[in-house]
């Protein structure tokens, strides 16, 4: 399961643009994951810039 | 106060929406601009720099959000050789985006658009038309328009509406970090871009003065390497080791899309523009003036749709040649280098510095220094000679 840490978040809006599956919004103040569209294919997390986007292991399809 | 109907929305008040609004609105079209921040011009996700050409070409021009005048630039290797480059012709200015951005939001205004902040647009389209669903004011409404801009930015998704994917491939994505820092030694007129594979992976150190001892001072990684480099943690360790004595006065993560503009910009009542049309040079970042020419186009090609009461694809078409004719083609050719430069590793860039080290700042070239480094990867040079050639 995605996670975003608000925290650590910038909002610079980075995941949204390489998320395939249109499963990232950016809001005002923090970023919203619809967790039925995402497959953790880990593009997100590896483009943040602060590393505020995680994937747990309790579920991850076709990643 | 929000009508229920406007001629053009745009969304997204940067650079692009704010300029793309001064070039369609009059007595005779409405226009709303949507920004989903509270605040035209912040936060700044920018290292405010753009070329003095293409500002007078695109944009009026606030003097008061001019920071500083540069025509110099100074290109550091990995072992800190460096060539410095002297160019009237390339001259630049470095900006205060908010400054600048409340210039343009002023103009718009006096020529009747209205701006909302804090209005986020969720979606642009319903069965087929445009239809804004915004939350403004802590509150949901929708608006009919003649005709959707979009210019959300790097993150938009006003374009998948229309059928436009703006999904970046990781290998076209930037992922970067930027400081203001202030109490730093560096000269006026000099823009520096620092290379090194350790701090910087497939992108560059940037470091834009400001003036009064300020400037602002970032690095990209390219998206193939920004899962063992943190963009946060190498500029903390670039600043600590190179400018230990300044102060951070602001600082903020971003992305450029290192890519090549999108090809389809249009669709039915629709047009994107700017960061979410993947609209920047690849090989500098640069997105500043692109985003104003390319608001420029599209804000006169909405108002001719508009007063034609045409606002076809076919219509709108105009706007996607004259982009890819123009801006579009340099880019393309910028995106290629780019992919030429992900290929240079830390010695290439050692080696050119060392060769033109002592080259006078006014015989440096960028045609030069690029076919220079590309020698020993003899495939490239097609590449760069087309660029310069304008192929």
């Amino acid at each position: 399961m995605l996670k975003v840490d608000n925290q650590r978040c910038d909002l610079c809006g980075l995941c949204v643009s390489v998320c395939p599956v249109n499963a990232l919004e950016m809001f005002e103040k923090y970023v919203e994951v619809d967790q039925g569209k995402c497959t953790a294919c880990t593009k997100c997390t590896r483009i943040c810039p602060v590393r505020a986007l995680s994937l747990n292991e309790e579920r991850g399809q076709d990643a | 106060m929000l009508k229920d109907s406007y001629d053009i929305a745009i969304v997204g008040g940067g650079p692009a929406g704010l300029n793309a609004a001064i070039n369609c609105a009059d007595d005779n079209i409405s226009v709303a601009l949507f920004e989903k921040d509270r605040e035209i011009g912040v936060p700044v996700r920018c290292a405010e720099g753009t070329s003095e050409e293409a500002l007078e070409k695109y944009a009026f021009v606030d003097q008061d959000a001019i920071c500083s005048t540069f025509n110099r630039f100074k290109f550091v290797a990995p072992d800190k050789k460096f060539v410095e480059m002297e160019s009237n012709s390339m001259r630049g200015f470095v900006l205060d985006r908010k400054k600048f951005e409340r210039s343009m939001a002023r103009k718009a205004a006096e020529k009747g658009v209205q701006i909302f902040t804090r209005a986020h647009v969720r979606r642009a389209q319903d069965k087929g038309k445009p239809v804004v669903k915004v939350n403004y004011a802590g509150q949901d409404h929708t608006v009919q328009a003649g005709l959707v801009i979009a210019a959300d930015g790097i993150e938009s998704r006003i374009a998948r509406d229309f059928g436009i994917d703006t999904t970046l491939s990781m290998r076209d994505t930037d992922a970067c970090y930027q400081m203001t820092l202030t109490n730093i030694d560096v000269p006026e007129d000099t823009v520096q871009f620092w290379f090194s594979e350790q701090i910087a992976p497939g992108g560059y150190v940037w470091i834009f003065p400001k003036g009064s001892k300020t400037a602002n001072v970032g690095l990209g990684i390219n998206g193939l390497y920004s899962e063992e480099k943190l963009a946060v943690d190498m500029l903390e360790e670039f600043v600590k080791e190179n400018f230990p004595e300044t102060t951070m006065v602001n600082s903020a993560a971003g992305g450029v899309a290192a890519a090549s503009s999108l090809k389809q910009l249009v669709n039915d009542n629709f047009i994107v523009i700017g960061d979410a049309a993947h609209m920047t040079n690849a090989l500098t970042g640069g997105g500043i003036a692109s985003a104003l020419a390319a608001g420029k186009m599209a804000g006169e090609q909405a108002r001719e749709a508009i007063l034609a009461g045409d606002t076809s694809q076919s219509m709108l078409k105009g706007f996607e040649k004259e982009w890819h004719r123009t801006i579009g083609k340099d880019y393309r050719r910028m995106y290629r280098l780019k992919e030429a430069m992900l290929k240079i590793n830390d010695q290439d860039f050692n080696k050119l510095a060392e060769k033109f080290e002592n080259t006078p700042p006014e015989e440096v070239k960028i045609s030069k220094l690029m076919t220079t480094m590309l020698k020993r990867k003899p495939s490239l040079i097609i590449d760069v000679t087309k660029v310069f050639a304008g192929l």
